[in-house]
């Protein structure tokens, strides 16, 4: 029998709807938390307990209409279900849902790649399909276009997109990218977005808004439907291809290179995400923290050093790549050379020059669309697998980039750990990712990571910098510092949420949106 | 009707409603007098010019205006019509009367232009003239993207969905931030906006949670109140093309060359495949070559053709960036285009004084421009402006020009049309022209705009704009799932705006 | 607090419920082991740095131990018991992402003595 049960549902009314869910999906498609396979929905990579957000089943229909049968069971049984696409968003959640008890719906099954249609550039995915899939799937069948995956190859397409993640290549911003969604809305009743709601509409995956609000986004980083198909554009591959490293000596030189990329970004010299990473991100590919240190507490400057000097990294590592007609990539590369000349000490790597560096070539397979996970070195640094992403937005400023840093940094040392971060430079603004490594074996260091987190969404949000994406535990966290005008956007979203699933079934809780009326379930 | 306001609106309430607004707004805010009113609805539209006026506008100047606005609306169940959202006024005769349009002309305050982020924070009064004035001496210079004329607005562009002409014809793509007053009154900033001292508030478009901005397009979900935009930098050159195609039947050809130019962002703008009388519109009056009605006849079109120079089709697009790049882009597009018999091929160097590459080349460099002619001006002023949109390729593009324009042939009119390529789709825009004086005109228009509606929407062709008149006929086309998507904005409407105070040619509300 | 993660009895009989291909299948299933290898274990697990699994591996064991195909010290029990269930480092993978047959099949693979020089 279940230990766990969904907030306010009874043993009877749980048993009835995994029994009705037994009969749509089979039942070996109906993972009661009694059955072993149930761990593979644990947010294995979190700072708190497992047990906080275990689910109490998990269910994994094969098709669309399957999903509205299970949907249907959901609605009439009030059951909350927790939908995840490849279940692979490590650092912010994986496969667990919000809370312990709930549902997980697993589209993982659901893996076809329906349709890549090269005469226009687009494919039309279902939830499951992996960036390891779909890349081999273009592979397989020796198509001109490029997949934009991200960092975490085991990522999934319409996941990443939903979670409004970033890719690599110049179709890094994957929302933009996106072009018609099917959703299986709270009732179980089906809809199509954009020109989707016309009935044999040639244009689904070709042209985004339709015809009255355009929608898509409603469906992002939220509860309001379960989505169930998406369409994305594919990019040419392009006929020249330059991806660069610049290296930093000094960590002060972020500034200068931060106000030198902007314009760059700007002007799309640089068309694809412009990437600085530091020292410790790229050293974990080739050493762990064990190795230079024994005890406890941040790596000091003089470590740092001596890490940048023997694997010849930069206290900054810049990444981006060039793309389009030869002549017009030779052009711009003189422009960008000139530009980091202008960084005394800094190192202007080719790929030519770094043959066999696993960390130049990992970089640069992302920057043609081919998934890998060589990042998930950084795991290694400490040991013990826990990992969870801090990543606030502010300008691409020289500013903003140094204040995060060093607010940030000092942040993580307080708590003992090593500042290991990245500014991802998208159209005008950056992304700041803090890779907070930890051992999740370790209760005592779990327990100052979770705090580490907790103290960085306060003073980021005095400072005014907000998060774009985040773990399980940290939702209403950050939900509650968007909180401008006494809370109206966050009202906003929770009403959208009373209009579309009154019954309040879906995914209770995503990014801060609980139905009216419940509170915010507290950590066990 | 979906330009229906709330059934039980009571005409009676518009007078008490009129006068608090007066109270709270000031005197010189509202404008009741039917000659003012006159202004806000369209002489050549298919309602004709005995088209219904609303029975007030009124003019706020600040979101305090708009907040008073809603909750003097809700409390008399007036209905309100923001131009910037619902668009042109357009109501029946027995709903026009209750309707108040809200006239964004006073929030017209340029609110910031930043120039290291390339981004302007507006008002949603604020016009591309005024904009252009703004940014005319910046450095570096900024450009605009305006989809029509230099009077109309960045918010409108936006809520409208309207393409412009450069590498930022996509407005929504390129609108990031907005504020808007739900009808409760709720103060709603999107995005980073919603973070309290945020910086990023037009530089990220997601903030944390769903994306909702695309909510405020084409909808009734709140009165914007101001809008991020991003602006393109001026690139260090810009290279505007004409390619004449001269028999219309190549327009197959003709676009499948153009399709992978697009899809590879070789020409990085909106390519405008234009056929010879929708650039005639743009020139000149009908009358100049062809005084009768009905289609137009071979002999004149052939006329226009010979005294413009042009083919039945003709391309425009730019090239941007650094001059080596841009010639190898142009050598490209020639060679492409070459196989198309006789196709010319024009820039600047050759092709100095003509009037129409002239207005078109600075949309596409930047910079707000009004045609030396409009379709309005084509045929006596009656203009229902149609668009559907279509994959790229050649054989969509010959078999829906061939379907438009055998409707507008069958009622007796011409069919001025032009392509507009944007990333993967093309938007077949097209126009109506009648008399909007004869009933009988605007009649057969009525019919035969619908029958496009229709007989497209049948081939796969959904419309995306459409007269507010057959809006519903439109909207009632995305009929898949059992109407499942204006399902769920009914649901929506029924939530943030009950009594249907924000009006809207939509079919958005239960009660259409 | 370090904790330690057990094989349960629960997973254990879990396991052995899945079953074992037969004796004349096993090429079949070395064969199929190593497509279910090569699209969701080598990212991890491939031979050199950049391959994190095989870089933890290489630290701990020694880079003799460090490729995981071919070690015939592991069993597929265990194998099968570390997918469904993460190690360390390692998340689960759920029966939706690698069914029981395949994961069969894989075990059959990683634990064969020939996959060593199968896989260069």
């Amino acid at each position: 029998m279940n230990a766990k049960l969904p907030r306010g549902v009874s043993k009877e009314q749980f048993a009835s709807a995994m029994n009705a869910m037994r009969k749509v999906v089979g039942n070996q498609w109906v993972i009661v938390d009694d059955n072993p396979l149930i761990a593979g929905y644990m947010d294995t990579y979190s700072a708190a307990p497992v047990s906080s957000t275990a689910a109490s089943a998990a269910v994994c229909p094969a098709s669309v209409e399957e999903v509205q049968q299970i949907v249907k069971i959901a609605h009439s049984h009030r059951i909350p279900i927790w939908s995840i696409a490849t279940g692979r968003n490590f650092a912010y959640g994986g496969p667990a849902p919000r809370s312990a008890g709930q549902v997980v719906l697993d589209l993982r099954r659901m893996n076809r790649v329906l349709e890549v249609n090269t005469e226009l550039g687009y494919a039309i995915v279902e939830p499951g399909v992996g960036y390891v899939d779909f890349y081999n799937y273009m592979q397989k069948h020796k198509l001109p276009y490029w997949i934009d995956c991200a960092a975490n190859g085991m990522g999934g397409v319409m996941g990443n997109t939903l979670d409004h993640g970033v890719g690599y290549t110049a179709y890094g911003d994957h929302l933009l990218m996106q072009c018609g969604m099917e959703v299986v809305m709270s009732d179980g009743s089906l809809m199509r977005t954009g020109m989707g709601a016309l009935p044999n509409s040639t244009c689904f995956p070709l042209y985004k808004y339709g015809y009255g609000p355009y929608i898509d986004g409603l469906f992002t980083q939220s509860n309001f439907g379960v989505v169930t198909k998406i369409g994305l554009w594919l990019m040419p591959e392009p006929p020249a291809f330059k991806p660069f490293k610049v290296q930093f000596e000094s960590e002060d030189d972020l500034y200068q290179a931060t106000e030198l990329m902007l314009p760059l970004k700007i002007n799309m010299i640089i068309p694809n995400a412009a990437i600085t990473t530091h020292l410790l991100w790229e050293a974990s590919l080739f050493t762990t923290k064990h190795e230079w240190s024994s005890g406890p507490g941040a790596l000091p400057q003089s470590t740092l050093r001596r890490i940048a000097e023997k694997f010849d990294i930069g206290m900054w590592n810049f990444y981006a790549a060039l793309y389009g007609m030869p002549e017009v990539v030779e052009e711009n590369w003189k422009l960008v050379e000139a530009t980091f000349q202008k960084i005394k000490g800094a190192k202007i790597i080719l790929g030519e020059d770094r043959k066999g560096d696993p960390s130049f070539d990992y970089r640069a397979r992302l920057m043609r669309g081919e998934p890998n996970l060589t990042e998930f070195s950084l795991l290694n640094w400490v040991g013990g697998g826990g990992h969870i992403n801090f990543s606030p937005i502010s300008p691409a400023s020289g500013d903003d980039a140094m204040k995060q840093f060093h607010m940030i940094r000092q942040v993580c040392e307080k708590y003992g750990f090593d500042y290991i971060g990245e500014f991802v430079i998208g159209w005008r603004e950056q992304h700041h990712i803090l890779m907070l490594m930890f051992n999740r074996y370790d209760a005592d260091e779990s327990k100052r990571a979770h705090d580490c987190f907790a103290q960085l969404i306060d003073d980021a949000a005095a400072q005014g910098y907000g998060e774009y994406r985040t773990n399980l535990h940290f939702m209403d966290a950050i939900a509650e510092t968007y909180n401008a005008n006494d809370g109206a956007l966050l009202k906003m979203h929770r009403r959208v949420k009373r209009a579309l699933d009154p019954a309040g079934i879906l995914a209770p809780g995503k990014n801060g949106i609980w139905p009216i009326g419940e509170t915010p379930e507290t950590e066990s | 009707m979906a330009t229906a306001l709330a059934a039980n609106s009571d005409s009676r309430a518009i007078t008490p409603a009129l006068d608090q607004i007066r109270a709270a707004l000031g005197d010189n805010s509202v404008i009741a007098d039917r000659a003012s009113l006159a202004k806000y609805v369209d002489s050549g539209s298919l309602a004709g010019p005995d088209a219904p006026l609303p029975g007030a506008a009124v003019m706020p100047t600040s979101v305090e205006h708009v907040r008073a606005l809603l909750a003097i609306a809700t409390q008399h169940r007036i209905g309100l019509w923001p131009l910037v959202g619902s668009g042109p006024f357009a109501a029946s005769a027995d709903r026009a009367g209750q309707l108040v349009v809200v006239d964004p002309q006073r929030m017209n305050r340029i609110l910031e232009v930043n120039e290291k982020y390339a981004y302007a924070l507006v008002e949603p009064g604020v016009t591309y003239a005024q904009l252009h004035d703004r940014l005319r001496d910046g450095n570096p210079p900024l450009w605009l993207d305006c989809a029509s004329q230099p009077s109309s607005s960045p918010a409108s562009d936006f809520v409208n969905r309207s393409f412009g002409y450069t590498p930022y014809n996509d407005h929504v793509i390129m609108q990031c931030g907005l504020e808007a007053v739900l009808p409760d009154g709720s103060l709603v900033r999107t995005g980073m906006g919603a973070m309290p001292k945020s910086s990023s508030w037009q530089l990220f478009k997601y903030g944390y949670g769903p994306y909702t901005d695309g909510s405020f397009t084409q909808s009734s979900l709140g009165i914007m109140t101001k809008i991020g935009i991003w602006l393109m930098p001026a690139p260090p050159a810009c290279q505007p093309f004409m390619i004449t195609i001269p028999r219309e039947e190549d327009l197959h050809a003709a676009i499948d060359i153009l399709k992978p130019l697009k899809i590879t962002m070789l020409i990085p703008n909106t390519v405008v495949v234009s056929h010879l009388l929708d650039d005639a519109a743009l020139s000149a009056p009908r009358s100049k070559y062809d005084s009768g009605s009905g289609p137009i006849s071979a002999s004149a079109a052939a006329k226009i053709a010979s005294d413009t120079n042009r083919g039945m089709w003709n391309i425009y697009g730019a090239l941007y960036g650094v001059p080596p790049g841009i010639a190898v882009g142009w050598k490209v597009i020639q060679d492409a285009f070459s196989k198309i018999p006789k196709a010319g091929f024009y820039t600047n160097e050759n092709r100095k004084d003509d009037p129409v590459f002239a207005y078109r080349s600075q949309l596409m460099c930047g910079v707000p421009a009004a045609p030396p002619s409009t379709t309005r001006q084509w045929n006596a002023g009656g203009h229902a402006e149609i668009s559907q949109v279509i994959p790229l390729t050649g054989a969509h593009a010959a078999r829906a020009f061939d379907l438009a324009k055998g409707i507008a042939r069958e009622h007796k009119f011409d069919y001025p049309c032009s392509f507009q390529a944007t990333w993967r789709s093309a938007f077949l825009a097209g126009t109506i022209p009648f008399d909007p004086n004869s009933a009988d005109d605007r009649k057969r228009a009525q019919a035969c705009a619908k029958s496009i509606v229709e007989r497209m929407a049948k081939s796969g062709y959904g419309t995306v704009a459409a007269p507010a008149e057959i809006a519903a006929e439109a909207a009632s086309t995305y009929s898949a799932h059992n109407g499942a998507f204006w399902n769920m904005h009914r649901k929506l409407k029924a939530e943030f705006d009950p009594r249907d105070v924000l009006a809207s040619p939509f079919p958005l509300s239960k009660q259409t | 607090m370090i904790v330690r993660r057990t094989l349960t009895a629960a997973a254990l009989i879990a396991m052995m419920i899945v079953g074992t291909a037969h004796a004349g299948d096993m090429k079949n299933s070395v064969s199929h082991g190593e497509q279910i290898f090569n699209t969701q274990c080598i990212f991890c697990h491939g031979q050199g740095l950049g391959h994190p699994a095989w870089q933890m591996l290489a630290l701990k064991k020694g880079k003799a131990k460090a490729y995981i195909v071919g070690r015939t010290d592991l069993t597929p029990l265990y194998i099968k018991h570390v997918v469904r269930n993460g190690l360390i480092e390692m998340p689960p993978f759920r029966v939706s992402q690698i069914s029981n047959p395949d994961l069969d099949a894989l075990a059959q693979y990683i634990t064969h003595p020939d996959g060593a020089q199968s896989a260069k």
